[in-house]
């Protein structure tokens, strides 16, 4: 997929991350680095505690659900690099095997005053596993507009 | 430091944690698997952009940020989950080597309404590289509370 401009980011519009498993291995390396919560670095510990058993670092379940966002090419070579995150809500426990997919929805976008060639736009998320939504967040990216034509 | 129940926690509170750096290896490895762009993964290609070379993804520096603020061991085994994080701020760039320190400043405490065992405790964090400011976010924690006599 070549790369969307910001003209591309209407608002509504929806795009689906390809699906990806975590299993306990990946949850275990993330958290010994991340998040070293005993729910999160060991698969005996974590059966004593609340969760009864190893779930995902929070942290690690909104990356993985970036790194599909990266990788569905949508920014390749017009993203500018975001500035932040906001209202990021871990709504349920994400556990080895669990396969995740994220629609990502645009929720605004808007050029830039100083700057016409770019924007900024602001991405809903929303990750799934087989048995609802497990994540929620919204992602500030700043990405190149395509302009008036330049010739 | 030993693990707090919530009643051990003050409004206003802050904490410092160990200095970490990322080396090159720590952020490619990061990024190719949870931010695979060229700024974050190809030192050579990374010359080539904005940022004038490798910079870590904001995700990994958030992390370390927070698993450095666990290390301390102030919530071990009283941390009941995190429903929350907010106004996640990337400032500026963080780069190999530099050194990373966090502070966490206890913003809000409050006790369980429906939950008598447990309170939610929001933390701002900061993180500087190398003494600049590079990132902030706050989270929600549920935390328990210190067990009662009589519930023994």
């Amino acid at each position: 997929m070549t790369g969307w401009y910001l003209e591309d980011l209407t608002i509504g519009r929806r795009i689906e991350t390809e699906p990806v498993t975590l299993d306990a291995e990946e949850i275990m390396w993330f958290a010994r680095q991340y998040d070293p919560q005993p729910f999160h670095t060991d698969i005996e510990t974590a059966k004593d505690t609340v969760f009864e058993g190893l779930i995902a670092s929070g942290f690690q379940t909104v990356a993985v659900a970036t790194g599909q966002f990266i990788r569905t090419g949508i920014i390749d070579g017009n993203g500018l690099g975001g500035p932040g995150l906001d209202k990021i809500h871990w709504v349920a426990p994400v556990r080895p095997g669990d396969t995740l997919s994220t629609v990502i929805e645009v929720m605004e976008a808007r050029a830039s005053k100083s700057d016409p060639s770019r924007g900024v736009a602001r991405l809903g998320f929303s990750v799934r596993n087989a048995t609802g939504v497990v994540a929620t967040f919204e992602t500030i990216i700043m990405i190149r507009a395509r302009g008036e034509s330049a010739a | 430091m030993a693990a707090r129940y919530l009643e051990e926690f003050s409004v206003g509170q802050v904490f410092e944690t160990e200095p970490v750096t990322l080396s090159e290896d720590d952020i490619i490895e990061f990024a190719r698997r949870y931010d695979p762009q060229v700024i974050h993964t190809d030192p050579e290609g990374a010359k080539d952009t904005y940022f004038k070379g490798l910079i870590a993804s904001g995700h990994q520096t958030i992390g370390v940020a927070f698993a450095q603020f666990i290390r301390l061991g102030l919530f071990a085994e009283n941390s009941l989950g995190g429903p929350a994080m907010d106004e996640v701020r990337w400032t500026a760039p963080v780069r190999p080597g530099n050194a990373l320190v966090t502070t966490v400043e206890v913003l809000e405490i409050r006790e369980s309404k429906s939950r008598a065992d447990r309170g939610i405790i929001r933390l701002q964090f900061r993180t500087r590289a190398d003494g600049l400011d590079v990132s902030s976010f706050t989270t929600t924690t549920f935390l328990r509370r210190r067990p009662t006599e009589d519930a023994a």
